[in-house]
């Protein structure tokens, strides 16, 4: 499994995107990439940074920390998204969508406060596994019709304070993105 | 006039003006720090260091908002203005912060690594052949980039 430098690169912009606010002084984001070429990539970066980045991105890019929802889903309207939420949030904890194919396996459930995300590739040689508090899905489909509220997500998962939020473990790679209070954790 | 007197003379007006350099790079030393650039490359013999106190980078940015026409300027406005604020904001948070590194690469041939240190902003570059080291001291940096944004 190849994990490509774009989607690296939107993994790291969610995540910057989706972490940091009010108590944040202490709280870290860390990306770490390891290949089994050798190559190493760690980034730390400080919460505090990141809000203040999204508060200060000049406003065509991003709009009081909010951008829109059609520059980025083309497959559901901001209201099925919403509604789609709705319906996730309001129910029990409880496994949503699960996919058997021969060499891969989706599964999207909610538990313990948390969406989680689980895909397996030929057995378990690929995985990759997401969990992002409900709360900051919340937060992030908060803001007014098409937007997306980044600035209140930000909130919510500083509120959630330290945890995993990506882990990817593929056949030449390993990639993990995670929060806590240490400035160079591993 | 003996020449002894003579020479205290010169000894004295030697010592003022050694003192006065000392206290000059003292004093750009203690306004801004020092940026640093420091290049090796081995393969072709190169060496090269070259330290830029940030108090002359500041003297060069308040000449330049003399010097040069309003409408460079107005170019540099467009092109640094609108991210500005956002680049002073993050220095100033960068400065808040402990000392870490902020990103670190490294593969088989390459080591990259971008850290803060002792209040700068340090770049390390190892490649095979070739190595980097940029230091730049971030309050300095900061103030340098609101003059600029200021002017712009």
């Amino acid at each position: 499994m190849r994990i490509r430098v774009p989607i690296l690169f939107a993994l790291l912009l969610l995540c910057l995107g989706i972490t940091g606010s009010a108590v944040a002084t202490d709280l870290w984001l860390h990306v770490r990439v390891e290949e089994n070429d050798g190559t190493k990539v760690k980034v730390n970066v400080p919460i505090t940074m990141v809000e203040k980045a999204i508060a200060m991105v000049p406003q065509e890019h991003l709009r009081h920390g909010r951008i829109h929802l059609d520059d980025c889903c083309d497959d559901l309207t901001p209201a099925e998204l919403r509604e789609l939420w709705q319906e996730i949030k309001d129910s029990p904890d409880m496994t949503f969508v699960t996919v058997e194919e021969d060499d891969e396996s989706v599964r999207v459930w909610k538990e313990a406060g948390y969406l989680k995300v689980q895909v397996r590739e030929q057995g378990d040689k690929e995985k990759v596994d997401v969990q992002v508090p409900l709360r900051v899905v919340d937060a992030l489909l908060s803001g007014e019709e098409d937007e997306l509220n980044i600035e209140a997500a930000i909130q919510a998962l500083v509120e959630e304070g330290e945890g995993e939020l990506v882990t990817v473990t593929g056949d030449d790679e390993r990639v993990r993105v995670w929060v806590d209070n240490i400035a160079e954790a591993d | 006039m003996t020449a002894k007197r003579l020479l205290i003379i010169i000894s004295a007006s030697f010592a003022v003006v050694v003192l006065g350099w000392v206290a000059l790079i003292g004093a750009v030393y203690a306004w801004g720090g020092v940026a640093t650039v420091r290049v090796h490359d081995q393969q072709e013999g190169l060496n090269i260091y070259v330290p830029v106190p940030m108090a002359l980078v500041d003297a060069a940015v308040a000449t330049g908002a003399i010097v040069i026409p309003e409408e460079e300027w107005l170019d540099l406005d467009v092109e640094l203005g609108e991210w500005g604020p956002m680049v002073r904001g993050l220095l100033k948070e960068l400065e808040e912060c402990p000392d870490f590194t902020l990103v670190e690469v490294e593969d088989d041939w390459t080591h990259v690594k971008v850290y803060k240190q002792n209040g700068s902003l340090k770049v390390e570059v190892d490649d095979q052949d070739v190595t980097v080291r940029v230091s730049v001291p971030i309050r300095s940096a900061r103030r340098t980039l609101s003059r600029l944004t200021r002017f712009v």
